[in-house]
């Protein structure tokens, strides 16, 4: 652990220089990232113009009759006034770049990156096709046109014959045969010794494409006509997860809908740290800039862009 | 609708004619309309899905047909179950090297199964008519007698066909186990063990006859007994066949050459004999046996071995390399209660109560493309079974040898095979080689499989 | 033939800007030639010898071109006249004997060129200018937010033409006369700027007419602090939307008076969006009439919200939670506030088994109590847990 200096400051600028880095949100459902990242900036920004900003810079004027002897005069400038040229600090200067992309319907884990320090390691986060486990919820018997609960119902059916166990085997056999996907994904030649040493040691990681690939597939919870499945996997999109409900539905002799689709883990950030919509705020802003980085540090350290390797991810069902 | 209200109503305010509110009555409704222009306004709930709408209904229930069976590999024979049209060019072998599921067991419940040598025969529940069927080489009458033309018998069988077999009492007859060899098969059921095909070195259990026809063999010979023992289960090598009785005894007949029988000498040998060495008084449970080299498990996990150890299976210090008295294999002692046994032409497999499955011989071994020979048990690493931090407690518990590729059976129902593929028999959608296991693609719980040289076939059951 | 900038006073020259969209701009004069001075006030082609008695090499210092001055530069010819014609047989006198002396560059200035500077450039922003304006600093010294304007060149083009002395000084007397506090100038100049542009008399009336409606002075200013354009609109328009709300919604005159004051902008909004609104309590909702209007005074601001915005709400509280229209009118707040705070608090007292809602029986929760406060205070009134399971909970939504 790096050792830290707590500072207790009123000044702006100060703020400003420390927010650089990732932040750990908790994103409501039924909100896009790009609404949640402007509300996130005009907080911050309402927050930094109410501590002490940068006063007017002086204006130096010259005054009096030429002819006589002139004076000079320092003021605080009007032109650098707040009312005049505006708050310091407003919400398009505040580059906020994303960690790990989530889908509207989707709550959450949202990892965000702070200024350019943030971007950077944003960016790194998204380019590693990281480890993430949703919770997706799944309402049996019936079937929409969009997978999704708000979709046209198609038709309905009965649930009544399916048992937990039933589910738990549709789950390990999709499982496995994703894992097995692994191998095309990541153009390896199954005859190589490398995939028998890399397949030996653990799961691949699909460091050449960006299609979705399932690491697990577990029921959690089953109380019909809803069931819970938690879903390990990376280069996910949200219309993936929501028709994954419905094959397992449809490999289970029934149809469900996708109910509730939530990102509990995104690597090392857990829905424990990510910040709740009412503290969106500059000292919790702060708190979570110093916990992303050492988040961050511990992957960039750990991570094998071949391997999955699960102590440095800290998965755990 | 309201967004022809809205528009009414602004007509109307701006004519300032009537009170707009005694025009305009609806019924009092709860599910909004959204007026254009609004994103999404009211938030998506499961509400949405339980409103009594007119939608058909899918009722499919359970599975009905519980037992499924997929076989893949070379169809040519008819092995497996049927014949595909020729979609490849002529001179192409017909294979089939994924699994698929045969028709065949919707019709009949299909609980046993076994592969040969380019046949297989499967067993049918209790209860039904026919009792075995079998389809695939039947140049020695392993399948039974078939004739459509009569004194014409088949000696390929394209489609299962129903097996004669003289039950005494055919209602209540049960089969028990099927098993395979080369030219000949072993069928247990409950009024005994009934061989069909070939018997040049006695492995029919019946007197050797010289230059016997065994195509034309109408009728297969009485089932075998021994004495007052109990046949629990029986197993065909290549050539010979070998059986556990009640008291784990066992008994071998057949060819002898390589000391398969382990009956102390190199003779064919077609009365059963008990079979003794180191397993005279150990109660055995199982044997496997693919070719010439055999396995026996006894109750407590302890493994034995004796016959052909030409690849080293037998692990023995000297250069012994047929061994015709059953020894006990002490090297897997440090593995372990082993629970499962295989054993193919060149290599053998077991899995310990760990789940974990060790290699040893010589041939695909499944730890690679640069091992391709094991003096001793070697582990095949465990992830490549599935077994990894996310899914812990996947293990192996069952695995089946055929002649040159091997399967295994997760507890999740998972199939794994490796070894060679020249037939598509590994399943696995190609024809090249598998190093290491890798899982097969079936759509259901996979309970059993059996192997043979150039096709698998698997018995599974549905999710639901 | 040489050009000049002129050098101008600053406060004259800001009543000159025209502008082109978001820019500002001022027109420099330029110096002309003795030439171009005579044509400019005999007009063009009228050189003839005779006027040749003052000499080229002259050169005239030009006043400043007049506000009202219709002459663009184009119409000044820029070059020569093309029949005038260089005269040798002119003597050449020299300046001093004309007693002219042009000033050096390095002599001592006896004038007084305080009131000379560069000219203004056209800007964006208030702030190329505000060090120099009175009236600009006046104005931010008022708290006024001048870089709201920016975006908007009607109103900067308006508020670079104002005076402090002429323009301002009046209205904001006035505004101080009706009993508006100080510290509310700025935020109702930021508001409306083009209150400066109504009539003194104008403003008058309208208070008169507000007092004869009987609203009391302190009424007045409130009304005036929270929408400053009320002042913008006449009697009769004020009067007649008054009429529209209290017909539609069937209101005494104090009730009126109440919504008036309560939320001015229920009053200078659109008609049409308010019987929207009233219609959609009534026919999607399901409102009675005395409903909509003791909801109504009971919570003005209910008018100014759009329809689609009240109706999920509407939908989370009556569907999902079962709360009845009566109990729904006593507390009209709760429309207003956003159907996703109203959900999570709802399913949480639904997890933990105190969702009563009927005030007949026990452990009933008002809709006031689950609306009201922070998380901290619900959680210790309402749902008497600890504010982390409830954090907790949040995060599973």
């Amino acid at each position: 652990m790096t050792n830290v200096t707590r500072i207790i400051t009123s000044q702006a600028p100060v703020v400003w220089k420390n927010l650089n880095g990732l932040i750990c949100v908790h994103k409501p459902s039924e909100r896009s990232v790009k609404s949640v990242r402007k509300i996130i900036a005009e907080r911050i920004c309402n927050e930094l113009n109410e501590l002490e900003v940068r006063p007017p810079t002086t204006h130096v004027s010259i005054v009096g009759d030429t002819t006589k002897e002139l004076d000079v005069q320092v003021k605080p400038s009007f032109a650098d006034h707040p009312a005049v040229v505006g708050p310091r600090y407003i919400p398009e200067e505040l580059y906020i770049s994303t960690g790990n992309f989530l889908g509207y319907h989707t709550s959450g884990v949202l990892v965000l990156g702070l200024q350019n320090l943030g971007a950077k390691k944003a960016k790194f986060l998204r380019n590693s096709s990281l480890l993430r486990t949703y919770q997706l919820k799944g309402k049996l018997g019936v079937a929409t046109a969009n997978f999704f609960m708000d979709g046209k119902v198609l038709f309905r059916g009965r649930y009544d014959y399916i048992t937990r166990d039933a589910v738990d085997k549709v789950a390990a056999t999709m499982e496995a045969l994703h894992r097995k996907v692994i191998f095309d994904l990541c153009s390896v030649d199954p005859r190589s010794q490398t995939a028998y040493d890399w397949a030996s040691q653990g799961l691949l990681r699909p460091f050449k494409t960006k299609s979705p690939v399932i690491y697990g597939i577990k029921c959690v919870d089953y109380s019909p006509p809803e069931f819970t499945v938690e879903v390990q996997c990376t280069n996910e999109t949200e219309e993936f997860l929501i028709e994954l409900i419905s094959k397992l539905a449809a490999k289970l002799r029934t149809a469900a809908a996708c109910v509730q689709i939530k990102c509990i883990r995104f690597s090392h950030f857990d829905i424990d740290d990510a910040l709740l919509k009412k503290h969106w705020s500059l000292q919790h802003f702060l708190d979570s800039v110093l916990d992303g980085d050492t988040k961050y540090q511990k992957i960039r350290d750990t991570i094998s862009p071949t391997l999955v390797n699960f102590q440095s991810e800290e998965t755990s069902t | 609708m309201l967004i022809d209200k809205v528009s009414c109503l602004r007509q109307l305010i701006d004519s300032s004619a009537l009170n707009p509110f005694q025009i305009l009555k609806s019924k009092f409704s709860t599910r909004s309309q959204h007026v254009k222009k609004t994103k999404k306004v009211v938030r998506p709930n499961a509400s949405n899905l339980n409103e009594p709408q007119d939608v058909p209904f899918m009722n499919y229930g359970k599975s009905k047909n519980y037992n499924r069976v997929y076989s893949w590999g070379l169809a040519e024979h008819g092995a497996l179950g049927y014949l595909p049209k020729p979609k490849r060019k002529r001179s192409q072998r017909p294979f089939f090297f994924r699994p698929l599921r045969i028709h065949f067991a919707y019709q009949y419940p299909i609980t046993k199964m076994a592969c040969g040598y380019g046949f297989t025969i499967f067993g049918t529940a209790k209860g039904c008519k026919e009792k075995v069927f079998g389809s695939g080489i039947n140049s020695d009458g392993q399948i039974g007698y078939h004739d459509p033309r009569r004194d014409n018998p088949l000696c390929l069988v394209l489609a299962p066909v129903p097996v004669y077999i003289p039950y005494k009492s055919p209602k209540t007859v049960e089969i028990l186990q099927l098993s395979a060899g080369r030219a000949h098969c072993a069928i247990l059921s409950t009024e005994g063990v009934h061989f069909l095909g070939h018997n040049a070195y006695g492995q029919c259990g019946r007197p050797i006859v010289e230059n016997e026809d065994y195509i034309r063999n109408k009728v297969p010979s009485q089932a075998i007994r021994l004495g007052n023992e109990k046949i629990v289960s029986v197993c065909c090598g290549q050539d010979h066949s070998m059986f556990i009785t009640e008291s784990g005894k066992v008994y071998a007949c057949g060819w002898g050459a390589d000391g398969q029988t382990g009956l102390g000498h190199h003779e064919n040998e077609w009365q059963p004999s008990l079979v003794k060495g180191d397993i005279q008084d150990e109660k055995i449970v199982k044997i496997s046996c693919k070719s010439d080299c055999v396995l026996a498990l006894n109750d407590k996990g302890d493994v034995f071995a004796w016959g052909n150890s030409e690849y080293g299976q037998l692990m023995r210090d000297d250069a012994i390399q047929q061994v015709n008295v059953p020894m006990h294999m002490k090297k897997l002692k440090g593995l372990g209660k082993i629970l499962d046994i295989a054993s193919g032409g060149t290599n053998c497999a077991v899995i310990n109560e760990e789940g974990k499955v060790f290699t040893w011989g010589f041939g695909i071994l499944g730890n690679g493309p640069n091992v391709y020979r094991n003096p001793v048990p070697t582990l095949i690493p465990p992830p490549l079974f599935g077994c990894n931090e996310i899914s812990p407690d996947t293990k192996v518990v069952r695995i089946e040898a055929g002649l040159t590729h091997f399967a295994a059976i997760t507890n999740y129902g998972n199939l794994y095979t490796w070894g060679r593929n020249q037939d598509g028999q590994l399943g696995l959608g190609h024809l090249r080689e598998q190093y290491f296991p890798l899982q097969v693609s079936l759509g259901a719980v996979v309970k059993e499989v059996s192997c043979g040289v150039d096709h698998t076939v698997a018995m599974a059951e549905p999710f639901i | 033939m040489v050009i000049f900038r002129c050098l101008l006073k600053r406060t004259c020259e800001l009543n000159n800007i025209r502008t082109v969209p978001n820019v500002f701009y001022h027109r420099c004069s330029v110096f002309r030639t003795n030439k171009q001075a005579c044509e400019l006030n005999d007009g063009p082609n009228s050189s003839s010898s005779e006027k040749s008695s003052v000499s080229k090499d002259v050169l005239i210092i030009n006043t400043p071109v007049p506000q009202d001055s219709q002459r663009s530069e184009s119409s000044i010819p820029p070059s020569f006249p093309s029949n005038s014609k260089y005269d040798d047989s002119i003597p050449s006198v020299s300046l001093e004997a004309l007693g002219i002396r042009i000033p050096h560059a390095l002599d001592t200035c006896s004038e007084n060129v305080s009131h000379a500077a560069p000219p203004l450039q056209p800007s964006v922003s208030f702030a190329a200018y505000v060090n120099d304006s009175p009236t600009l600093q006046e104005l931010v010294k008022l708290d006024v937010q001048l870089w709201k304007f920016e975006k908007k060149p009607d109103i900067c083009n308006y508020i670079l033409s104002l005076d402090y002395d002429r323009d301002m000084k009046n209205h904001l007397l006035f505004l101080h006369k009706i009993g508006v506090p100080g510290e509310n100038f700025g935020n109702i100049i930021t508001k409306h700027p083009f209150i400066f542009k109504e009539d003194l008399d104008n403003l008058q009336i309208r208070v008169n007419y507000l007092e004869s409606k009987k609203f009391t002075g302190p009424e007045i200013a409130e009304i005036i602090m929270k929408n400053p354009r009320w002042l913008s609109y006449t009697t009769q328009d004020i009067d007649s939307r008054l009429g529209f709300l209290q017909h539609t919604l069937n209101l005494t005159g104090q009730e009126v008076r109440l919504i008036a004051v309560g939320e001015p902008y229920a009053v200078t909004k659109d008609t049409a969006d308010i019987s929207i609104l009233v219609f959609c309590l009534k026919e999607e909702m399901g409102f009675e009439d005395e409903d909509i209007t003791a909801m109504a005074v009971m919570e003005p601001r209910l008018l100014t919200y759009k329809n689609f915005r009240l109706l999920p709400t509407f939908n989370e509280i009556h569907n999902e939670m079962g709360i009845p229209h009566d109990l729904i009118v006593k507390q009209p707040q709760a429309l207003m506030r956003s159907p996703r705070i109203i959900r999570q608090r709802h399913l949480y007292l639904k997890l933990i088994k105190r969702d009563q809602y009927d005030p007949k029986k026990e452990n009933y929760v008002s809709l006031q109590a689950l609306i009201d406060g922070d998380d901290t205070e619900f959680c210790k009134n309402v749902a008497k847990t600890s504010v982390e399971s409830y954090n907790t909970f949040l995060k599973t939504l």
